[in-house]
């Protein structure tokens, strides 16, 4: 079972918050692999699954019974902001701590992601007017 | 007999309902889905194991390539979206087929991503990849 991921009880709303934090890691990825050869500059990453965890996790949490109810007791995916931190995996490229092929990787994971997310907006989104469509056609 | 007009609605001359249509490119997609989910499973399995990273983009290679086909898909499908969508009678059709795919699929995306979330987590508890 797949807990606290950020696309459990994914609804509209959320599916863009999660699009913004993707969007948001591909800059931060990007901006890694444009300073790859500056001299002083550290990796950064964008996080945010695991803060999302972390700050549901110190609070009491409510059973939600249906996927519809507003979750107790747990931050929403609306009310945690992710953050950019360093890195600091400890590599280095004789220039900086930038892991050119971690970079690359992490790029096409976040891209691919993105790409899911918005088929997943889309497929809602066909739903939404079907159910729609279904009950007024 | 002849049947209703909304039971009839072609597009193009397939011979095959609009919904039929439709109905069959969210099957396609669908199955291209479940071989996404299996993918993304075996690349948690991977990053668990610490594979290297030449392994990892491998997976990702085949992901992209998966998620091209349905680009593909959803290009080819275009104009029977469209011709679908423009569409004001929808009374008479079972559309319980067309809305059960379009769940099913969300639902299978929502697991890819769930997956991805646990790489995610897989990743930062290991701190980075294999070599």
């Amino acid at each position: 079972m797949i807990q606290a991921s950020l696309f459990e009880r994914a609804h509209l709303d959320n599916l863009q918050k999660a699009l913004n934090v993707y969007a948001r890691r591909q800059k931060v990825v990007a901006e890694n692999i444009s300073n790859v050869e500056t001299a002083g500059y550290s990796a950064k990453e964008y996080r945010f699954e695991d803060l999302l965890r972390n700050a549901s996790g110190g609070a009491v949490q409510g059973v939600q019974t249906h996927r519809n109810h507003m979750p107790v007791g747990r931050n929403s995916l609306e009310d945690t902001a992710g953050e950019v931190v360093e890195q600091d995996l400890g590599f280095d490229n004789g220039i900086n701590d930038v892991d050119v092929d971690h970079e690359m990787t992490e790029l096409a994971t976040t891209e691919l992601s993105y790409r899911l997310a918005t088929r997943l907006l889309s497929m809602r989104y066909s739903q939404l007017r079907e159910a729609v469509r279904g009950t007024v056609g | 007999m002849a049947q209703p007009t909304s039971m009839t609605a072609r597009a193009g001359d397939s011979g095959m309902s609009l919904l039929d249509r439709l109905c069959n490119l969210y099957e396609s997609e669908l199955a291209v889905y479940d071989e996404v989910r299996d993918l993304t499973r075996r690349q948690l399995e991977a990053v668990r194991r610490g594979a290297g990273i030449g392994e990892l983009r491998g997976m990702l290679e085949q992901k992209r390539a998966r998620l091209d086909r349905i680009a593909r898909l959803e290009q080819q499908h275009a104009a029977v979206k469209i011709l679908w969508e423009s569409r004001r009678e929808t009374a008479g059709l079972d559309q319980t087929r067309l809305q059960g795919l379009l769940r099913e699929a969300g639902a299978r995306i929502e697991e890819i991503l769930g997956i991805e979330g646990e790489i995610d987590r897989a990743l930062i508890a290991g701190a980075g990849l294999g070599a």
